[in-house]
């Protein structure tokens, strides 16, 4: 376990994620949504996330900020480690409404949701929400300070006319003007970490790259880390510094863009790299990933990919134990047992 | 938002007029008319009228003139003097008779609608938020039990087990020894003593009704995305219950605000009826009954221009408190 974290100098850490497990209990079966996912995100960096569809993205960021429904869902196991002046704070172990948790959300972590459409309510204005936010981290603001406040940060993310906008209601704003709006309502109390769960999936190509390189710019203006939550290899590729690879609530490579991108070492990152096109190179035939992802409900024993893995070695592979996760070359992860020499 | 309140108030004259010419053919529709009933019981007696004294009447109740004519006699007395015509049962003016029921229905009508909304929007938040606890089944068996029982049969299940046990006997608003008397003390502690069994029948229908549509609105709103959002932001869980899903799952409840104008004057006929309350309900069904028109009219009409005038200010409040509503947008 302490062999994932070495690569960072703990006083960079912001946030560690060990052995996480989510599990959500339904009467039809337990479902391993997030089984044992290490993450570790330092300050000022970008931690990017990718994996299909229900690989448990969100269901670990939304771990982080304790936001899962309970019941049924629950944390089982593990640990996720805050790292605040100094102090370490494991948020698995605080109440989901205790004021210590209230006050980590919103205040050290911020979070944008996917849906720019329903994130806000719609019987209050943008500014009421944003304010709030402020109001309730921060004893010492007025109401007048809070608006200032939020008008700056509705400059910032670049709303025109943040003065009169401000009063506006959410079904007033478009998309992207919402999802600029949601960054500002995330970013009003300086967190250090910003969690992006597919911040940009429900918005258009345009609007996309606009609001990447919003956050790219806020990032360098704050030092905040992000970590992004994407289906999207290009907006990951683009953003992030480092990137785990996750698959049926596992983390199955973890290591800096470039080793992940030139060497790729998990079948199953090689197989989501074949399957992207390419836009300058020469024109190759795009190789799918073959099957079906497994039901999260019964998990093959041994490694969760083999029944889709090129690689599949019998006896290995369905082997009924964890696979190991081997540190194939400095700080790169790769849980497979085609690294493990032996 | 002014804009959409006036343009709701001009669209509403056409329609209150309309109501009040159905509502004055509702006068003139039946066959016969009170003046007929009326001869004919006196010939019953033996009295016969000769068609010079039957005149007198049709000339005195105007009911010789043409319908039009009558109408804007009608009219032209509501709206200039508050006259409503001339109940022929109660030998009265109809006016009063209104005026003197009105004061109870709509004390018994706001106080059930009060009571109604004080049970049921805590235990529709409950059950929303507790869904499938016990309680929720609890709240729900008893809502189901509300929304199917009769009320009327709930009065006199009540009444009935009130009598079995205490021996008192509640047989209207007031006991006998205090029907007739002037206001004093005991006379209200006497109303209190009787009240209370309306306003329990009234509201368990209503109660029932309204925690099935808040707690449906609100297991609908809670998973949605802003409430998550809202719960990121670090806000206390009570806090952002109560000012994002439950704010929004109270509108379709302020939409029914409307439909109980009407109630408050006419209130709950049957079991006003059952329990001899002297609200308007059993007037009106005691003057449809002996076709005393221009008391039937006159009710009706007022029944239904309330209830246009309540929707009219459901519509509003909506507005008020549902951005989405309002049609005019923000100027930027």
């Amino acid at each position: 376990m302490s062999k994932n974290n070495v690569r960072h100098n703990t006083e960079d850490l912001i946030l560690e994620i060990k052995n996480l497990k989510t599990h959500f209990m339904l009467d039809t079966g337990t479902i391993h949504a997030v089984d044992g996912v290490n993450l570790t995100i330092s300050r000022g960096k970008t931690l990017g996330v990718i994996g299909e569809s229900g690989c448990g993205k969100s269901v670990t960021a939304h771990s982080i900020l304790r936001l899962i429904p309970s019941p049924p869902g629950k944390i089982v196991d593990g640990e996720i480690l805050l790292h605040r002046d100094g102090e370490v704070i494991d948020i698995t172990k605080l109440k989901p409404t205790e004021e210590m948790m209230r006050n980590i959300r919103g205040n050290d972590i911020g979070m944008i949701f996917q849906e720019p459409m329903t994130s806000f309510g719609p019987l209050h204005t943008i500014g009421d929400q944003i304010m709030e936010t402020i109001l309730i981290h921060n004893d010492a603001a007025n109401k007048n300070e809070a608006r200032d406040q939020a008008i700056d940060l509705l400059r910032q993310v670049g709303i025109p006319n943040p003065e009169q906008r401000i009063d506006a209601y959410p079904h007033e704003f478009s998309g992207g003007m919402r999802q600029r709006a949601m960054i500002a309502m995330a970013l009003c109390c300086s967190p250090t970490l910003l969690i992006a769960d597919e911040p940009t999936t429900s918005l258009d190509v345009t609007i996309e790259a606009q609001i990447l390189e919003l956050l790219t710019g806020l990032q360098a203006q704050t030092g905040m880390a992000i970590m992004l939550i994407s289906h999207n290899l290009a907006v990951v590729s683009e953003m992030a510094d480092d990137i785990a690879v996750m698959y049926l609530g596992k983390r199955v490579e973890f290591g800096s863009t470039d080793a992940i991108f030139d060497n790729p070492l998990h079948p199953y990152t090689q197989g989501l790299w074949q399957s992207i096109p390419s836009v300058d190179g020469p024109l190759e035939k795009l190789v799918p990933i073959p099957g079906i992802v497994p039901s999260p409900r019964d998990l093959p024993p041994g490694c969760v990919f083999a029944s889709r893995c090129s690689e599949f070695m019998p006896g290995i592979c369905d082997a009924p134990k964890p696979v190991p996760i081997i540190e194939a070359e400095p700080d790169h992860f790769v849980a497979c047992y085609l690294y493990s020499n032996g | 938002m002014k804009a959409f309140i006036v343009r709701r108030m001009i669209l509403i004259i056409p329609l209150l007029f309309l109501i009040s010419v159905i509502s004055f053919a509702t006068i003139l529709l039946p066959p016969g008319s009170y003046v007929e009933t009326y001869v004919q019981n006196l010939e019953r007696t033996g009295f016969i009228m000769d068609q010079g004294q039957i005149e007198a009447i049709y000339r005195q109740y105007g009911l010789d003139q043409p319908a039009a004519l009558q109408y804007v006699l009608w009219m032209s007395n509501f709206l200039l003097k508050g006259e409503m015509g001339r109940s022929f049962i109660y030998q009265r003016p109809v006016k009063e008779i209104i005026m003197e029921r009105l004061p109870m229905s709509a004390a018994i009508a706001l106080v059930s609608l009060a009571v109604t909304w004080l049970i049921a929007i805590p235990i529709g938040i409950y059950s929303a938020l507790r869904q499938y606890s016990v309680g929720d089944y609890i709240a729900t068996v008893i809502g189901f039990v509300g929304l199917a029982l009769p009320n009327f049969l709930l009065a006199l299940a009540i009444g009935y087990w009130v009598f079995a046990s205490t021996g008192r006997a509640i047989t209207g608003l007031f006991s006998i020894e205090y029907k007739g008397a002037p206001w004093s003390i005991a006379k209200f502690v006497d109303l209190l003593g009787n009240i209370w069994l309306p306003i329990v029948v009234i509201a368990s229908a209503g109660t029932a009704s309204l925690i099935r549509i808040l707690r449906a609105t609100l297991l609908d709103e809670k998973n949605k995305q802003y409430v998550t959002t809202a719960r990121a932001k670090g806000l206390p869980e009570w806090r952002l219950i109560m000012k994002y899903p439950v704010r929004v799952a109270i509108n379709p409840l302020i939409s029914t605000i409307g439909w109980t104008l009407p109630f408050i004057v006419s209130g709950e006929i049957i079991v006003s009826q059952t329990l001899g309350l002297e609200t308007l309900g059993p007037v009106l069904l005691a003057a449809a009954l002996g076709e005393d028109m221009f008391l039937v009219g006159s009710i009706v009409m007022i029944l239904s221009s309330l209830t246009v005038v309540g929707t009219l200010l459901s519509d509003i409040l909506l507005a008020w408190v549902d951005p989405r509503i309002r049609f005019e947008r923000t100027r930027v």
